[in-house]
């Protein structure tokens, strides 16, 4: 029996492994509900409240009562980043309009409720029902950086935020979970319900028509994107109990496609080139409504869990997200109003943005004390890697490099009710990006050299009533 | 002791809420303050005479002046105080206005002061294009007028009256200092800057810059540079006397890009122009006709599309040339600083020619600055696409080689 069980866990292990990679990275955030989080997300074999509907929804199946929770968490994004926007051969450096000074986005505060009703039915043997709420991905950032070159900003200021992201995805996510073998076996389905607003603006910079002289030899376009759609997807889990002290979970949740639709607005801005066809001062302006496909990973993941005495609790998780799904943000086929022909309508056409992400891995440590009857205390850290590469990194999404979490919490039990208090501090390695690339070769860079730093803190109350 | 710890957690985690959502300060954005580069234009005596007529004897000027000239100390003439002066000279094809409009030397000098990079300088910018040709290579040109007297001898003398620059004044003549003045230039520009430092050293000048000078007729005059003249008259493959007279340096709808012409007329006008009441002799090419005279150039080549050997027109270009009257006044910069600087594509030729000044000037141990210069990856750096870029470095030349700021208000 055991030799069966360690080959299960082996080929599961494989097979977490060689899944193009999922479970965080990129926008999304390092997972949902307050003890999960606590314990660095290795909760796919613990998977014993209500975020199981994340982790592994067959967790729900061993929920002692139904109940009903709430969570509120605050999110604080800490990146910074020092531009070596040059090119150059043999020391001899150009600059594109990002001086080279450290700089932050706008510092807020962002917070995000969940919430679930999970149901215990009795009278079915062992079935769970209910919904959860929560939000898998948010990144909100605004960054005054960019500086038009002389000649640039004569007549109209270029926009204050010149670089934005304001991502949110929202997940509805009914579940059901039913226990098998005398309760030793449960297996979960959920499915996920997204909400997708979508916001990216980013500054270009448009190699010039006809080869004109520095500095006008790009000129910058401001690009805004503007979308919100649905996707549909689903995830499911298995949970075995092989003894009282212990048992392993594995999940997958499948990937997700959101049908996005909305706006792009181009804003070329044009310089005073002496001489020249080209109106300096003005705004070269197109929009046009599109539409295009957000896909959104898939993620594979196996815990365990091991109860080596009635206080301690430990767990433990391997996890993969194929963010390679995320190639590119298609908008050629956007409508645009007027001028199809022109010169500086070639240069704000034929937009797409390039993301080329990598698979990435994540490995979980989580454990849980009793600290007295009542009084639980949660420590949690994870390992995970970063899905974006050089070629397309930018300040956007500043997932900036391996990532090392640590967190802390602990809950406390009064009758049918648990509050609960955690946080979590992200810590990224520091990335240097060193060269401008066009990732996709239409003639624009598409990531932006320097030094990026990051930090994530997290914070969140919870609430719980079991009846 | 569980206490204790619970506390501790408890303290951690609020401490860490207040560390987590701090507010970082960025970088201030800087708005330069930017002053309107002055405009102003006169009548130069110096200029009448030339095949420009009136067009060529009004002339416009610009002057940058920094953010913290006094408006009210126009030509005050101050004793010890007063701005340092560089005297910027445009290239072929370009006109007074080129380095402000185009390279936005203005909001550049600007900014370099703000942040300390240069001292406070006054930056004048004559006009010394050519209706006919183009540009006047800034020399005393009895076809075009006299340039060189315009800068050195008008010029000069106006802006010196006129603007709060540094001098003294040993009795009633109020005498410009020459350290606080400089002179630079692009192209031909910078031939003319090199020319006229070479011709009037530290009497006038303490330091000069050149921009992808012109330093070297030999290296320009290449029989590739003469085919394509050619090719621009739409003569390529024609070698007949009768299809060389028809070479010109105006553009037209069938020849709209003449450059290589206009600078080869340009420099001919300038080294080697000639009036006449003859016949056109084999190299002569009128370009204005005035009664019975003939106003022209002699070009150096003929329809063979050489120089001939022993050629008394390549001769008298050799004199105007700033190589030659190096290597026989191999003192003839004295004790002036100097800035050579060009981009290592440069497309007529000038990167040779500004390495064999540099190598002329080392082996005379003349101290210097020389820098080759590259673009970036599709966009080499050629004769003119990185000047934005340059003109930071050679500001900052010319700051390092003025005396210390002398102006009123200054620590």
């Amino acid at each position: 029996m055991k030799s069966r069980f360690s080959l299960l866990l082996a080929v599961l292990f494989l097979f977490v492994c060689s899944v193009p990679s999922f479970a965080g990275g990129g926008f999304a955030l390092p997972g949902v509900g307050s003890k999960a989080l606590n314990m660095g997300g290795a909760f796919r074999g613990l998977a014993d409240d209500w975020s199981a509907a994340f982790w592994n929804p067959a967790g729900l199946a061993y929920l002692p009562n139904s109940e009903f929770t709430m969570n509120l968490y605050t999110f604080n994004f800490r990146p910074e980043y020092t531009p070596d926007f040059t090119m150059g051969e043999s020391g001899f450096n150009y600059s594109f309009g990002y001086p080279d000074e450290t700089y932050y986005p706008e510092d807020r505060a962002f917070f995000l409720p969940s919430f679930s009703r999970f149901h215990k039915f009795v009278q079915y043997g062992g079935f769970t029902g209910g919904v959860a709420f929560f939000v898998p991905y948010k990144l909100e950032s605004r960054w005054n950086l960019y500086k038009p070159p002389a000649g640039f900003d004569n007549n109209i200021p270029y926009p204050r935020f010149d670089h934005v992201t304001d991502i949110l995805i929202w997940d509805l996510h009914p579940t059901v979970a039913k226990t098998f073998m005398e309760d030793k076996l449960a297996l979960g389905l959920g499915l996920s319900i997204q909400r997708s607003d979508f916001e990216l603006r980013r500054t270009v910079l448009a190699r010039s028509p006809q080869g004109y002289p520095r500095p006008y030899d790009f000129f910058p376009v401001d690009e805004q994107m503007t979308t919100d759609g649905w996707g549909f997807g689903f995830n499911a889990g298995i949970l075995y109990k092989a003894s009282p002290k212990f048992q392993f979970g594995f999940s997958y949740q499948s990937p997700v496609d959101i049908d996005l639709k909305g706006n792009l607005e181009l804003e070329m801005y044009l310089p005073d080139i002496p001489g020249s066809e080209i109106v300096g001062g003005t705004v070269y302006f197109k929009d046009g409504e599109f539409e295009t496909t957000l896909p959104l990973p898939g993620e594979v993941g196996v815990g365990l869990m091991w109860r080596p005495n009635d206080k301690l609790t430990l767990t433990s998780d391997i996890s993969s997200v194929n963010w390679s799904r995320l190639e590119f943000l298609d908008t050629k086929d956007y409508t645009l109003a007027t001028g199809e022909s022109d010169t500086l309508h070639a240069l704000v056409r034929e937009t797409e943005f390039p993301f080329n992400w990598d698979n990435i891995v994540r490995f979980s440590l989580g454990a849980e004390y009793v600290l007295r009857e009542n009084l639980f205390l949660r420590g949690g850290y994870f390992f995970e890697q970063s899905p974006v590469p050089d070629e397309t990194f930018t300040l956007l999404i500043p997932d900036v490099g391996d990532k090392h979490s640590f967190n802390l919490g602990l809950s406390y039990r009064i009758d049918s009710f648990e509050f609960g208090y955690d946080y979590q501090l992200v810590t990224h390695k520091k990335r240097e990006v060193t060269a401008l690339e066009d990732a996709n070769g239409d003639g624009r860079f598409d990531n932006m050299p320097g030094t990026y730093k990051m930090a994530f803190h997290c914070s969140g109350l919870s609430f719980t009533y079991r009846f | 002791m569980k206490r204790v710890l619970f506390g501790l957690l408890l303290a951690c985690m609020i401490l860490s809420l207040f560390i987590s959502c701090g507010k970082r300060d960025n970088p201030v954005r800087t708005r330069y303050l930017f002053r309107e580069v002055w405009q102003s234009s006169w009548d130069f005596p110096s200029l009448e005479g030339g095949i420009d007529g009136e067009w060529g004897v009004k002339r416009s000027v610009y002057v940058y002046l920094p953010p913290m000239y006094d408006d009210e100390l126009h030509g005050a003439q101050l004793l010890n105080e007063g701005f340092s002066i560089l005297y910027l000279l445009h290239d072929l094809g370009g006109d007074f206005s080129t380095f402000v409009s185009v390279h936005k030397i203005g909001q550049l000098a600007d900014r370099l002061i703000e942040e300390g990079e240069i001292q406070p300088m006054i930056i004048v910018m004559p006009d010394a294009s050519s209706l006919r040709v183009g540009g006047s290579f800034y020399t005393n040109s009895p076809l075009l007028g006299n340039y060189e007297d315009y800068i050195i001898k008008e010029l000069m003398a106006r802006m010196d009256s006129s603007l709060h620059t540094y001098g003294s004044k040993p009795g009633d003549k109020w005498i410009p200092d020459a350290n606080y003045r400089a002179i630079g230039g692009l192209g031909m520009g910078a031939y003319g800057a090199l020319r006229m430092a070479m011709d009037y050293d530290t009497t006038m000048f303490t330091a000069v810059s050149a921009m992808s000078p012109f330093a070297s007729v030999e290296f320009f005059l290449t029989s590739e540079t003469i085919d394509k003249v050619f090719e621009e008259n739409g003569i390529a493959d024609d070698f007949s006397y009768s299809a060389y007279k028809t070479l010109n340096p105006w553009p037209d709808d069938d020849h709209p890009d003449k450059t290589y012409s206009q600078l080869v007329f340009a420099m001919a006008a300038s080294f080697s122009p000639r009036s006449t009441t003859g016949d056109d002799t084999t190299n002569f090419f009128t370009l204005d006709v005035e009664g019975a005279i003939k106003h022209g150039v002699d070009l150096p080549f003929d329809e063979t599309r050489i120089i001939p050997p022993g050629s008394e027109i390549w001769s008298k270009w050799l004199l105007f040339d700033v190589k030659t009257k190096l290597a026989n006044d191999p003192g003839a910069f004295t004790d002036l600083n100097i800035y050579v600087e060009c981009g290592d594509h440069n497309e007529f030729g000038l990167l040779d020619a500004s390495r064999a000044l540099d190598q002329l000037l080392s082996l005379y141990g003349q101290e210097h600055t020389y820098i080759e210069y590259s673009g970036y990856p599709n966009n080499p750096a050629g004769h003119d696409n990185f000047i934005y870029d340059r003109l930071e470095e050679v500001l900052k030349f010319h700051s390092d080689h003025f005396p210390p700021p002398a102006y009123r208000g200054v620590d």
